[in-house]
């Protein structure tokens, strides 16, 4: 039986048809959180995030019109939420960092059961080191970023959902990429931080 | 061909050209130790960021959802005006309750039907207000906050024979803190009832 594209399910879903937008939210909603995990850090408001954009999606099944791609539609609305989520903790980020700079990402718990403690240390800073140089980044290079690199999202479609020209973005990636190479150095030699 | 500058080997690493242009530079860098040199530090870029591992959805995360959607699903059909039946329901409870609580509250703290000042200021003194002209009396008193109703007029005719005394009884029973501003503004021989 074929897999049935994102299109032909949200045309159901448009009519009616509950069990279609099951099936979108089984394929989207790991993507979604982990998007917004990278974006915001916060790992609850992360899934608040996720779960307004299926609310939204639901919501506005009736007006969905099938002239851009679903994932298209999908990631415009998270990175919006996203973005505005990040501007409105802007006052609290300095602070934020300060509380809980090295908490343990929730990754944690899903990730192999038996690494030694050394391993697991150094496994656990050198994503924080990659963390924070992609947090560092200026919103709309993390976006393209996390867009383009974790959610595989090619870059016709990140022009889409930020809403630039695609030329803007191929330079908001080089620039993003660049700078990740420049901060990341000490883990592109091979060294342990 | 000359050698790819650093953002046409960005752009080649990540996979940002196409058509001509991405097979000019997979022919350059075939050729290329020095590019090809270049590009493996892009693809040790590519393994580094790749151990940033996704977050996993809560085990409640589905739960969650299910319960949003049932909420936005039941707000879905809004009843007239925006609001469901149950609302309605719920705001009619409401009013019955408040004005169940102000029948209550008038029942234990004072008559159900409260005389005009005009008719409950009775002045032992003054001629102005003797009994008899109590029906003609509102003036003495702010005439947009007291009006004298027909019915409330053919009252106080009722209780034309009625003495000073009783009038001033009747106003002790009267809620004296809640009128205080309206007897502050009748003539003097009224305002010794008000404190």
């Amino acid at each position: 039986m074929a897999v049935e594209t994102d299109l032909d399910l949200m045309l159901r879903v448009r009519r009616g048809d509950s069990e279609s937008f099951g099936e979108l939210l089984r394929r989207y909603r790991r993507p979604l959180v982990s998007y917004f995990a990278r974006m915001v850090r916060d790992p609850a408001l992360a899934e608040d995030l996720a779960q307004e954009v299926f609310l939204r999606v639901y919501k506005s099944r009736e007006r969905y019109r099938p002239d851009a791609r679903f994932t298209t539609w999908l990631y415009r609305i998270a990175t919006n939420l996203a973005l505005n989520a990040l501007r409105a903790r802007k006052g609290e980020v300095s602070s934020d960092s300060a509380a809980q700079p090295d908490s343990e990402p929730p990754v944690e718990r899903f990730a192999d059961p038996q690494p030694s403690v050394e391993q697991r240390l150094i496994r656990i800073d050198r994503e924080r080191l990659i963390r924070q140089a992609v947090e560092a980044l200026p919103e709309n290079q993390r976006a393209a970023v996390i867009l383009h690199k974790y959610q595989e999202v090619d870059y016709r479609q990140i022009a889409d959902v930020l809403n630039v020209s695609e030329s803007a973005v191929k330079s908001l990636l080089f620039r993003a990429y660049e700078t990740l190479r420049g901060r990341l150095e000490p883990l592109l030699k091979g060294g342990q931080l | 061909m000359k050698c790819l500058d650093q953002e046409q080997l960005s752009a080649y690493a990540h996979r940002l050209l196409e058509g001509r242009e991405e097979e000019t530079a997979t022919a350059h860098v075939d050729a290329c130790p020095r590019c090809r040199a270049a590009l493996e530090e892009y693809a040790r870029l590519d393994a580094v960021l790749d151990e940033w591992k996704p977050s996993e959805p809560s085990p409640w995360f589905d739960t969650r959802l299910r319960q949003a959607l049932a909420a936005s699903g039941t707000r879905r059909p809004a009843g007239f005006l925006g609001l469901a039946w149950t609302r309605w329901v719920a705001v009619g409870a409401l009013a019955l309750l408040v004005g169940v609580g102000v029948w209550a509250w008038r029942r234990a703290h004072g008559p159900a039907v409260v005389p005009p000042v005009a008719q409950r200021v009775v002045p032992q003194k003054s001629p102005a207000l003797q009994p008899a002209t109590l029906a003609q009396a509102p003036t003495t008193a702010s005439p947009s906050r007291i009006k004298q109703a027909p019915a409330k007029v053919a009252h106080a005719k009722a209780r034309e024979n009625a003495s000073p005394e009783d009038d001033l009884r009747e106003l002790e029973d009267y809620d004296l803190i809640a009128n205080f501003e309206i007897l502050s503004e009748l003539p003097h021989g009224a305002k010794k009832i008000a404190k």
